[in-house]
């Protein structure tokens, strides 16, 4: 009985002691597009229009446009929903940052990132694409679908799958 | 650089005091260097901050994230909270001493002003271990409040506080007894704590109120709030405890706090995701952990006299500058 209570005390500090006991965890993803920067950045600058360029996001409904503290809610095309935060918007140089709520179809915690639209050589763009989280499993010794090479697998591949995607459309 | 008065009340042998003031001392010295922890790549990056380049990469536990350069011992303590144990680094060869196993999360590590003694914050067990910083054993573990995170000690070396991140508060811990004996309130998530050099005044940096507590630490109250700038990480003080320095990790920037009227004077651009930060002399180090690089600030404008490249996802959690 002892040990049991033991155990359930240990649980719900643990659930309580949400992420920052392991490691966080960064992803940058960058692509050169063949299109001027302003080009890109007006197809990029919307935090309500991810569906349109994302391959993998089917439609976005936002609280306040492209405002800070606007909320947006991604439904994703295999069914998933995302929920993120417009944390900072810089229209002068081309980035804006924001937040993602826990719990999101990506496996992943406290993850916030930026995407910023650069000018490239000769007159390409440069888009980057930076991310900041912890693995869904906040304790020591993660199950393997929510550790921190799954959490790493997952943002790359939005990163990437929306990269290339935006590539694509740019160049046509 | 410290009041006179510490030399009549140190309990330590004469020499021993006179080293302490000459470490401290930084400029008029011996080139310090800075112990940069690189979560990403296991190792710690030493940058000779004379001419700011890197002179070892000493490889420790896994993913180490915090750090307390203490010259007084002659050695650099650092967290590794994926090994869950604790790397000694020696000063003078840049080798790893020892490996000491530290609970099962280690993650704030500050030392006493005299090197006596190394204090880890055990995150996941909710404690403060005391180690003896010469033969690194474990003397103690003191209950302290939840997810424990960053740690700082008094100049007097007799009082420890430490950040108990998810209960708000921050901890004060008796060093002469080993216990805590008071929970000051702070704002949202404290997670980075450091002291003034008097003394006088402790900085709870809260991730998720966005500002810092200015803390009184005779009457262990709070006496401010400094609204800071986005998700802030970490805090260091000038020698003469007039300005605070604070990483803002999501904005990254370093709000540049007044600490006369404890309102932000100044907010200067970083590199991605600053956490680490310390002040030496004129100069402000900050840690870029998305940029993995450690940017030399001048402490008066803010301008950045230097890039050095450390490891991957560097943080430099704690007191990183030290002499050997």
């Amino acid at each position: 009985m002892k040990r049991l209570l033991t155990f359930a005390v240990l649980m719900l500090a643990s659930s309580v002691a949400l992420a920052h006991g392991p490691t966080r965890q960064k992803v940058t993803e960058t692509v050169t597009i063949k299109a001027s920067p302003d080009a890109v950045w007006n197809k990029v600058k919307d935090f309500a229009g991810l569906q349109n360029w994302h391959p993998a996001v089917a439609s976005s409904m936002v609280t306040d446009g492209s405002k800070i503290g606007s909320v947006r809610t991604l439904k994703l095309k295999d069914g998933g929903e995302i929920v993120e935060t417009l944390e900072s918007y810089d229209e002068s140089a081309k980035k804006f940052s924001y937040r993602a709520k826990d719990g999101g179809a990506l496996p992943v915690s406290n993850y916030s990132s930026t995407l910023t639209v650069k000018a490239g050589e000769g007159g390409t763009a440069l888009v980057e694409w930076r991310g900041a989280f912890y693995r869904a499993y906040p304790n020591n010794d993660p199950p393997p679908d929510k550790n921190d090479e799954a959490a790493v697998k997952a943002i790359t591949g939005v990163y990437q799958g929306g990269l290339a995607n935006l590539k694509k459309i740019m160049e046509q | 650089m410290y009041p006179d008065h510490r030399l009549h009340r140190s309990p330590y042998p004469l020499p021993a005091a006179v080293a302490l003031i000459l470490a401290f001392s930084g400029a008029a010295g011996a080139a310090p260097f800075a112990y940069v922890t690189n979560q990403g790549s296991h190792d710690v990056t030493v940058v000779d901050l004379a001419d700011h380049r890197v002179v070892a990469t000493v490889p420790v536990g896994t993913a180490p994230a915090g750090v307390a350069v203490s010259s007084a011992a002659g050695k650099a303590f650092v967290t590794n909270p994926e090994s869950k144990n604790m790397s000694v680094i020696g000063l003078a060869t840049n080798k790893v001493l020892d490996t000491v196993p530290a609970g099962d999360g280690p993650v704030g590590i500050a030392t006493a002003p005299d090197g006596s003694r190394v204090y880890v914050a055990d995150w996941f067990n909710n404690r403060l271990l005391v180690f003896d910083a010469r033969t690194h054993a474990r003397l103690a573990a003191v209950p302290v409040g939840t997810a424990p995170a960053g740690v700082a000690v008094h100049p007097s070396g007799r009082e420890v506080y430490v950040a108990n991140r998810d209960d708000n508060t921050i901890e004060v811990v008796d060093a002469g007894r080993n216990a805590g004996v008071a929970k000051v309130p702070a704002g949202n998530h404290p997670f980075a704590v450091t002291v003034s050099p008097d003394g006088s005044r402790l900085y709870a940096v809260n991730v998720w109120s966005h500002d810092v507590t200015v803390i009184d630490t005779r009457a262990r109250r709070p006496i401010a709030t400094v609204p800071v700038g986005n998700t802030p990480y970490g805090a260091a003080v000038t020698a003469t405890g007039d300005r605070v320095f604070v990483t803002n990790q999501h904005a990254d920037t370093v709000s540049v706090i007044d600490a006369g009227e404890n309102r932000v004077i100044a907010t200067v651009p970083v590199g991605g995701y600053p956490e680490g930060i310390a002040v030496h002399g004129d100069r402000v180090y900050v840690v870029n952990w998305m940029d993995d690089n450690l940017l030399v600030l001048d402490a008066a404008s803010g301008k950045v006299l230097a890039t050095v490249g450390t490891g991957k996802n560097s943080r430099g959690f704690g007191q990183f500058i030290g002499s050997p």
